[in-house]
Formats: structure tokens, C-alpha cells, sequence
């Protein structure tokens, strides 16, 4: 079979189904801060960011964590991409808004940190991740390096975008 | 008598891995080569099209290995690390490679042409890589390589029209962004 079905539709669907609706809901009625074309691609990042780990460190060589009911690669699995956006535009929405520099950077990304092993220790509850070798301790420092590059990224987008502004005038 | 099946395997084993270690030199080589040279894609174009390879090419990849069992990974950590720098790096640049090529090729033909070029070079890259032992076939075949490859290519290449014409064309008189595919 190309992608499985849920073997119970219990509460990681349901987890999986609010958080997806949560995000649209999030990108159609937060006021929009950013050029479009970064809000793209902190999308993507923030997609393309879990995809890599989740097929890596979880694939079945390696096998830390499994997603959803299955090992095997499942329909809730391709949907859950829909829940993760909402993070990294999150994090580069408020960091634009209050316009944080220096010391503040550290704090917030630390703030992030501890807001994102939550999600993950909720999220274990609720059973979307089945952690086989995984520890919640290992997703700490994880989302330290997962924020501070995406930051980086972040940085890199607003500079390229300050050119092009300056290149039309 | 006996050691000499020992030597070939031994031999055999040392060419792979000196085959894999020349693979991933020539895949930053590559990658060298591609940050030095003056693109036409602006980089908000080129990051989106790496980070859309990764989606489809990590996720394709898990179909095929966990779903279909189509190809196995080999318990050996070099070759998963192999297998996952292709999908990090080798894949996105190739396509991001052959895009840019797109844009500097103004005939639809041409550009055709080299869509169809970029895919059977992704197949044959893969299968060369499956032909080494990097992976394990188990039922997979030139056709399934070329539909998945296909698919990869066509999905990204629509999706970056999108986001060419859709995120980066803001005002018609923009020199940097709105020149045409």
C-alpha cells in the first residue's frame, strides 16, 4: 500500500485534525507582518525541517520514534505536515513584532525551547509521536539548534528581501 | 585457494567504500561549484526549490523503503549516510541545477528537453547507487525509479511556477524578479 490508513481513529487523528484546522485558522486571521515570500518559506522550513528528522533518525534503519499508530508510513503522517507550520511562523511572527535583538534573542529562542518540548511531551501523550529510543530530554537541545538555524534562516530571508527593496528604488 | 575468495570480497568491499567516499567528494565538489557560479534563480527561488525536493524526495524515499519495500536500507551506517546526503544535497542540487538551466533556455523545447534530461539523470544516479549496494533492490525497477523522479521533478517545477509568479512578482517593473520562465 502507497500511504496506510489509521489502524483506530482515536485521539492522535483528532490531535493531528485540530491542529491542522488551528493553522489555517492562524495563517487566514493573524495580521500579516511579513512579505509573502518569506512567509512561504518559513513554511516550508518549518515542513521541510521535521520531514528530514522524521525520515532520518525515525526511518525504520534507525528507528528513535514512530509517528502516529504505524510504523509504517501513514495518511496522518503526510497531514501532520499541516501541523507544523504554525511553529516557525510563530517564532518569526513575535520576533518580528517586537523586534528583539541581542541578549533578548537568547531568551526568546530559550522561551521557544521549552514551549517546543512541551508540545513534544503533549504530543507523546496524545500519541502522535511513539518514542522507541527517544528521549523528551534529547528535544531540548534539538530545538535549540532547529531555532537558531531557523533564526539564521530568518535573518538571511529579511537581508535578501532589504536588498530587493533597495535594488526597486 | 581459500584466501583468494577472502581477497576478491575484501577488494570488492574496498572499491565500494572508496567508491562512496569519491561519491560524497564529488557531491560537495558539485556543490562548490554551484555556489561560485552566477545564477539566474534569486535565492529565495533556489531555497525554495531545495526545501521542496526535501519534502517530496524524503517522503517518496519512505514510501519505497517502508511502504512498498521496493529498496531496503543496508544496516551499515556509511551507506545510510550515503543515502542521506543524496537526499540533503546531491537530489535538490541537481534540480535546482537543471531550473537554472530552464531559465537561461528560452525555447520550450529546449527546456522540455532538459526536464527530461534532469529526470533520467536522477534515475540513473539512483540506480547506479542501488547497482553499488548503497541500498538493498528488492523489486525495484528503471520504471519505478523514472515515475518516482518524474513526479519529484514535475510537482517541484509546478510549484516553483507558482511561487515565482504568485510570491515573487510583486510590481510589474521590477527588473530582478519578473523576468519570464
Amino acid at each position: 500500500m502507497i500511504l496506510y490508513l489509521p489502524e483506530k481513529f482515536d485521539e492522535n487523528e483528532w490531535t493531528v485534525i485540530i491542529g491542522v484546522v488551528l493553522n489555517i485558522l492562524l495563517f487566514k486571521f493573524l495580521p500579516r507582518r511579513l512579505p509573502k515570500e518569506i512567509i512561504s518559506l518559513i513554511v516550508l522550513l518549518s515542513i521541510s525541517f521535521p520531514t528530514l528528522l522524521d525520515h532520518s533518525i525515525a526511518a525504520k534503519s534507525i528507528n528513535l520514534y514512530n509517528l502516529n499508530d504505524m510504523r509504517e508510513y501513514e495518511i496522518f503522517d503526510v497531514i501532520l505536515y499541516g501541523v507544523y507550520p504554525a511553529f516557525g511562523y510563530l517564532f518569526v511572527y513575535f520576533l518580528n513584532y517586537w523586534d528583539l535583538k541581542g541578549i533578548w534573542v537568547a531568551f526568546y529562542i530559550l522561551i521557544w525551547c521549552i514551549f517546543g518540548y512541551s508540545m513534544d511531551f503533549l504530543l507523546e501523550k496524545l500519541h502522535v509521536f511513539n518514542f522507541t529510543g527517544w528521549k523528551l530530554t534529547y528535544s531540548l537541545p534539538l530545538y535549540l539548534v532547529v531555532l537558531s538555524l531557523t533564526y539564521l534562516f530568518y535573518k538571511l530571508l529579511i537581508y535578501y528581501a532589504d536588498k530587493i527593496s533597495i535594488e526597486r528604488t | 585457494m581459500t584466501i583468494l575468495p577472502i581477497i576478491t570480497l575484501f577488494d570488492c568491499t574496498r572499491v565500494i567504500v572508496l567508491f562512496l567516499s569519491w561519491f560524497l567528494f564529488a557531491v560537495l565538489l558539485l556543490f562548490i561549484f554551484f555556489c561560485s557560479y552566477k545564477k539566474k534563480l534569486h535565492i529565495f527561488e533556489i531555497l525554495f526549490i531545495w526545501m521542496i525536493v526535501w519534502i517530496i524526495t524524503n517522503s517518496l524515499s519512505s514510501i519505497l523503503l517502508v511502504n512498498l519495500k521496493l529498496i531496503s536500507m543496508p544496516n551499515d551506517f556509511q551507506k545510510f549516510l550515503n543515502h542521506f546526503f543524496q537526499r540533503v544535497l546531491l537530489y535538490p542540487l541537481i534540480i535546482t541545477i537543471f531550473f537554472d538551466l530552464c531559465v537561461r533556455v528560452k525555447n520550450y523545447v529546449r527546456q522540455s528537453l532538459l526536464i527530461i534530461i534532469c529526470i533520467f539523470l536522477l534515475s540513473l544516479l539512483e540506480n547506479q547507487f542501488i547497482s553499488l549496494a548503497g541500498l538493498e533492490n528488492k523489486d525495484y525497477h528503471i520504471t519505478d525509479s523514472i515515475i518516482q523522479w518524474g513526479l519529484t521533478v514535475f510537482i517541484t517545477l509546478l510549484l516553483w511556477i507558482w511561487f515565482r509568479k504568485k510570491s515573487l512578482t510583486r510590481e510589474n517593473d521590477d527588473p530582478v524578479l519578473t523576468r519570464k520562465i
